[in-house]
């Protein structure tokens, strides 16, 4: 065996460090097409949209001055985000639905792909002042597209897809950027698979195989209804483990890239029928959104639609 | 120095910058998320919280875990006004609403669960006054406002579905002297 380097007689560590540098640099910085980080702004600009839309209603009760809770109080609640740029504006209903307003333009752009950048931050910024000034409403989807918009922030997501790309007047050929915002949100989806599925082996229900008979009886989470299934202990108990084999299938299986487009597949159909049976926001549609991640531009995504017959 | 090359690969300076600041970010969202045993997790948590609470990434990702709640629950606000009268606001119930409204009616459900949870109890009597406020017209002011949560058990599969009387608990109650603004 060749020694590369002289820390270590057998030579074994500094190989080991050198391919592990190798691997790190490759999945984080070897530059790749911008289609995927493209799709997953486009989809989370989207998202984020609906997001103002939802809000927009009760804008004053939920986040103003006189509404269900105080700025003071606020600060002190737990799990809070602490970027808060509407406790830098002045009190009034105006400023409150000014603020808005810009929210949902930087989630426009963001989507279509205008300044690109900086309504990726804006979105990020606005979506983490509502979530901060009123940590009542939090819901496990609000914090996942709080976190798509800070790594797509990072990105250079505008460089296809967009407006940004279409009003350029001397674009090149479609430029390739690093993946590393794309590896973060992959990252970040497969860790909450793993931790959603470790917090449950921790649950007697869970291991008992009866949870899903008493979250499918919290009746006010529930939309449609979803006869026999759950009604059954042996079905309860199929569908209860059946719940964490595909949350554990997917946290890890989505690496494995001859598994990815089943588990895929299998994931979308796994959320939609969650999002059938149940109320849980944006969660679901949130999750599929981050899916978009793990499509590869080239085989699974097109790239250079903006094609000038020039590549640098 | 450009930090980025024309082929869309950062430069060396950045690519360090950027691996250290990757790899602090991965352990941090990690440490959060994964059940740790304690003592362990209760010391190493304050290492990363601050951080994520900051670039808005704090999240435990438990979601019905360790186990789903195994009873219903709701919110209600029993009003009491100056002439002795009284009237109940319930925070959300969804389940009365048809299904297609119902998804519009998420966030005051998500409101109404966080309230019921203690290390939210600190929200209680904004959601008090909120409701007072509310309810005062004209010269009908109300004097008090008591919050109650309402539970009913869900009983485990296979046992007999006898309908379990629902047990009531005052929260927290907001007296409004007169003359006080709500």
């Amino acid at each position: 065996m060749t020694s590369t380097g002289s820390t270590d007689a057998s030579g074994l560590a500094p190989r080991w460090h050198a391919r592990f540098a190798r691997a790190w640099d490759r999945f984080f910085f070897a530059p790749e097409p911008p289609a995927t980080l493209a799709a997953c702004r486009v989809l989370t600009g989207l998202l984020a949209f609906a997001y103002g839309l939802l809000i927009r209603p009760d804008l004053e009760r939920w986040f103003g001055a006189r509404g269900v809770l105080s700025l003071a109080v606020a600060g002190q609640l737990p799990a809070a985000p602490r970027l808060d740029l509407l406790a830098l504006l002045p009190p009034g209903g105006a400023w409150l639905a000014g603020f808005h307003a810009l929210f949902l333009l930087a989630a426009a752009a963001m989507t279509t792909g205008l300044a690109t950048r900086l309504s990726c931050w804006a979105v990020f910024l606005g979506l983490a002042s509502f979530h901060s000034r009123n940590p009542l409403l939090l819901s496990r989807g609000d914090s996942l597209l709080r976190m798509l918009a800070l790594y797509l922030a990072f990105s250079r997501a505008g460089e296809t897809f967009s407006l940004d790309r279409l009003l350029s007047a001397q674009a090149p050929a479609e430029p390739l950027v690093a993946p590393w915002p794309r590896r973060l949100i992959q990252l970040q989806l497969s860790l909450m698979y793993v931790a959603t599925v470790m917090w449950k082996l921790g649950g007697d229900l869970w291991v008992g195989g009866t949870a899903l008979h008493y979250s499918a009886r919290l009746v006010d989470l529930q939309r449609f209804p979803v006869p026999y299934l759950f009604d059954h202990l042996w079905s309860v108990q199929l569908f209860t483990w059946g719940t964490l084999v595909p949350e554990l299938a997917l946290g890890v299986g989505l690496w494995v890239r001859c598994l990815r487009r089943p588990l895929l597949l299998a994931g979308a159909l796994f959320h939609l029928a969650i999002e059938y049976s149940m109320n849980l926001f944006l969660f679901q549609w949130v999750v599929l959104a981050a899916y978009v991640a793990f499509l590869d531009p080239g085989p699974d995504l097109p790239t250079e639609v903006y094609s000038t017959g020039r590549r640098d | 120095m450009n930090a980025i090359s024309k082929n869309g690969s950062p430069s060396p300076w950045l690519k360090a910058l950027l691996s250290g600041w990757l790899a602090w970010h991965l352990m941090a969202i990690a440490l959060a998320a994964i059940p740790l045993p304690e003592p362990a997790r209760a010391r190493l948590l304050p290492l990363v919280k601050p951080y994520l609470l900051w670039t808005g990434c704090w999240e435990l990702w438990d979601m019905f875990a360790p186990n789903p709640p195994d009873w219903n629950t709701r919110l209600e606000a029993v009003v009491t006004f100056q002439d002795g009268s009284q009237s109940t606001f319930d925070f959300a119930r969804p389940e009365l609403l048809p299904p297609a409204r119902r998804f519009l009616e998420q966030l005051q459900r998500q409101w109404k669960d966080r309230l019921l949870r203690p290390e939210y109890a600190a929200a209680l009597p904004d959601a008090a006054q909120y409701v007072a406020r509310l309810h005062a017209a004209g010269s009908r002011r109300p004097v008090r406002v008591r919050l109650r949560r309402i539970s009913v058990s869900i009983p485990p599969p296979e046992a007999a579905a006898v309908p379990e009387k629902p047990r009531a608990e005052d929260l927290y109650t907001l007296e409004l002297p007169a003359g006080e603004a709500l």
